[in-house]
């Protein structure tokens, strides 16, 4: 046999043996996902609020001492200083959450600059945000932080960032179960939250009659990828929907119909507001994530576990879709969509609008033909203005259009 | 945004009945005989067909015959600048508004020049090759638009706002063309139609809605104007009609309540239906013309657009890994593919006409781009 031959019959041998030993595709499909799954074979589908670890203290202290070194602030400092003083990062075991903002992968640094750049665009041309249907706007957010007296900001802050801390391990399963990210060693040991077998915590507020039947937690689970998901899925009803009584109303409307696909009781837009503190400037997304967790049962272990506020910003359009068919499928709970609500990317807008909340419940893979997503519409543009026709509130649309209009968003994130 | 206008409501049962007797079945429909093709490939780029073809013999109103698309693409070539500014070109003219919608630029062989206030945004901006409009809006919606329009041959302009002769109002639909500028007006209490002729600038008042009824997506060609008219009910019955003066009928052969887009071509006319309200951006485009009715297919609800002499829309793909197309369809050339987005995830915004010249912009997971073709 030739010589060169031979070399390339031993070379493909090789390969063939170290075939199973290659780390295959991970979360998006075409990415790697770790090897070694059967070291996460206790893991649960989410993660529950877990406590606050010394390590986790000690950041949150770190984080919060920041601010009050940046001292009294007010609305009238330029975007650059309220960004810089208002919008820091923690890192929690190797997540980082910023003030304001959210979960990232993105630096302080860059989520600063780009807080300050969409701050000042508003400052400078106050029509930049078109029609306002409700999404507090970067400066708006800042505006509010910076008008609180720095012993109230400590407060407000301390409180964001314990929240955050109780959901690190979400964090980390979801990055691991969408994205492919493997998770650090240690990690059940440390946050027996996450373990299939864990107790499901009680619940207060929320615990009252969940109309949704309770989850199965898996006690092997595995990076799933979209072909692992049924063809289509919905949740929540039709008729538990309805439209924003205010034109700044959209956050409070979305949150009355997550909840009310959860309670099956239907409470009022004002209460909602009131609840997500929303003013004529709109609701933050922050609030929204805040109020899913404290007034409905979504948050729960057997469903999504605490509702994070998540930076999409780096999602391929592919993985933004298995994360709506884990949200979907798996924890059998609503997104908080997080959309610019523009022409381009809502043809049938008369007019382009603000950044917007929508409430996300269902997806359809239709086979080989464009995937679609399923929302519940809380604008209804026909109550404002009469040269615009009735839309309804539940749609289904391309969602490609979606996840574009989504990452359009200067903040680019979701509550999930 | 202005205050709310209550103003319609239909019979619930009449219009429960409407919609059920409009509702479409899957059943097989005639197609038309593909005419001679000059199909290119996805890849390459031909000028519009010249080749004499018979027209294509359509059907009826309830059994229209299904157009299968030739592919023509044009000549596209890329918009400098930032895919996320609008842009309009216009043979040698360029009339662009950035992404914050508060300012545009028209720029032309000798001249430039800017429109833009901190208070308002652009909520239309039409150019053509005689005359390039831009229309403002204040930020709480609460008093009337304004539109400044340039004559592009002198340079000189002109406003139309709530102090014109016939005034505008707060939002609602604006369309330029054969030398006229529609847009609303109130009178009386009444929503109605106004007509502005531009060399003249005189205008008249045209129909008004009658009361619990708006209109928008209104629409300039050579064979004249057409609305989408609307009442308050939920979901809304929606009719295409042609105005003439202070009289509009509806377009012939469109199922009741069920129309989106629509316009006006010599002997007929192009139009879309909603087959399903909880998809409101999914239409279902259709033609007529002395040959009889046509099933365009489907395309995206809101993005029909007169240009040159041809009826254009955009689709979005219709199977995984297809591109977003830009379609044409005329009587005589029936229809075609013109454009396909770049590969991957993909959709089109509304095409903008520029009088002989077609601008597109498309997103698409391979990259976005904006790009214009001329039309003749």
């Amino acid at each position: 046999m030739p010589r060169p031959r031979t070399i390339a019959i031993g070379a493909f041998a090789l390969l063939l043996a170290a075939t199973p030993f290659i780390p295959r595709g991970g979360g998006d499909d075409a990415s790697l996902r770790p090897s070694g799954q059967e070291e996460y074979g206790a893991l649960a589908a989410t993660a529950g609020a877990g406590r606050v670890t010394p390590d986790l203290q000690a950041e949150i202290d770190r984080v919060v001492a920041e601010g009050l070194a940046v001292g009294r602030l007010s609305g009238k400092q330029t975007t650059d200083a309220l960004a810089a003083g208002l919008v820091r990062c923690a890192d929690f075991e190797g997540q980082r959450y910023c003030l304001n903002s959210g979960w990232t992968e993105a630096t302080q640094t860059q989520v600063q600059a780009r807080t300050a750049v969409a701050a000042r665009t508003i400052a400078a041309r106050p029509s930049e945000a078109g029609s306002a249907t409700g999404d507090l706007d970067v400066l708006a957010t800042l505006r509010r932080q910076a008008t609180l007296s720095p012993t109230a900001r400590a407060t407000a802050e301390r409180a964001e960032l314990t929240r955050a801390a109780r959901s690190v391990a979400k964090v980390w399963l979801l990055r691991h179960q969408v994205e492919g990210v493997p998770l650090p060693d240690g990690f059940l040991e440390r946050h027996p939250e996450a373990r299939a077998s864990a107790p499901v915590a009680a619940r207060s507020s929320a615990s009252a009659s969940p109309s949704p039947t309770p989850t199965t937690t898996t006690t092997r689970t595995r990076v799933k990828h979209q072909i692992d998901y049924p063809e289509r899925r919905v949740i929540l009803r039709p008729r538990h929907t309805a439209e924003q009584r205010r034109t700044y109303w959209c956050g409070p409307t979305t949150m009355q119909m997550i909840a009310w696909g959860w309670q099956d009781e239907r409470k009022g837009q004002g209460h909602w507001a009131d609840k997500l503190g929303t003013t004529s400037n709109g609701t933050a997304i922050s609030d929204m994530v805040r109020v899913v967790n404290s007034s409905t049962g979504w948050d729960r272990r057997d469903h999504a576990g605490p509702y994070i506020t998540l930076d999409i910003g780096d999602y391929s359009f592919r993985r933004w879709t298995l994360l709506t068919m884990r949200h979907i499928v798996d924890y059998r709970a609503p997104l908080v969509l997080h959309p610019v609500l523009r022409k381009r990317y809502y043809p049938y807008l008369d007019d382009d609008a603000s950044g917007h909340f929508q409430v996300g419940r269902g997806y359809d893979k239709r086979g080989d033909k464009p995937t679609r997503i399923s929302y519940f519409e809380p604008w209804n543009q026909q109550r404002f203005d009469p040269s615009e026709p009735f839309i309804g509130r539940l749609q289904w649309r391309s969602a490609y259009k979606s996840y574009r209009a989504n990452e359009a968003h200067f903040q680019h994130n979701i509550g999930v | 945004m202005p205050a709310p206008l209550r103003r319609y409501a239909a019979p619930a049962a009449a219009l429960l009945l409407a919609l059920t007797a409009c509702s479409g079945g899957d059943e097989q429909r005639p197609v038309a005989r593909p005419a001679p093709s000059s199909t290119a490939p996805s890849s390459s780029a031909t000028t519009p067909t010249t080749t004499p073809t018979a027209p294509p013999t359509g059907g009826t109103a309830e059994e229209p015959v299904v157009l299968p698309p030739e592919v023509q693409l044009l000549d596209w070539r890329p918009v400098p600048g930032s895919v996320d500014d609008t842009v309009t070109r216009s043979g040698d003219w360029t009339l662009t508004v950035n992404e914050a919608g508060t300012r545009a630029e028209l720029e032309g062989p000798d001249s430039s020049s800017g429109y833009g206030s901190s208070d308002e945004r652009i909520s239309d901006a039409f150019i053509d090759g005689q005359y390039a409009v831009v229309v403002f809006q204040d930020k709480q919606e609460t008093r009337p638009n304004r539109a400044e329009v340039t004559n592009l041959a002198n340079g000189r302009g002109f406003t139309v706002d709530g102090s014109s002769e016939i005034p505008t109002t707060t939002g609602g639909s604006w369309a330029l063309g054969q030398g006229r500028l529609l847009h609303a007006t109130v009178d009386k209490g009444s929503y109605c139609l106004a007509s502005v002729d531009l060399a003249t600038r005189r205008s008249t008042r045209g129909w008004c809605a009658p009361a619990r009824h708006g209109f928008n997506s209104a629409r300039i060609t050579p064979a004249g104007d057409s609305l989408l008219t609307f009442d308050d009910s939920q979901p809304a019955c929606r009719t295409v009609v042609s105005v003439s003066g202070s009289d509009v009928q509806s377009f012939p052969g469109v199922p009741e309540c069920q129309g989106w887009d629509g316009l006006l071509v010599d002997g007929g006319a192009a139009w879309s239906v909603i087959p399903k309200e909880n998809q409101i951006e999914t239409a279902h485009f259709y033609a007529r013309s002395a040959d009889g009715y046509f099933d365009l297919g489907l395309g995206t609800s809101g993005s029909l657009t007169w240009c040159a002499d041809a009826a254009y829309f955009v689709r979005d793909p219709q199977r995984d890994g297809d591109p977003a197309a830009l379609m044409r369809w005329s009587p005589d050339d029936g229809l075609a593919v013109t454009y396909r987005s770049p590969g991957g995830q993909a959709f089109l915004s509304e095409p903008r006409c520029g009088g002989d010249t077609m601008t597109v912009t498309a997103l698409a997971e391979r990259g976005d781009e904006q790009v214009s073709a001329t039309l003749r």
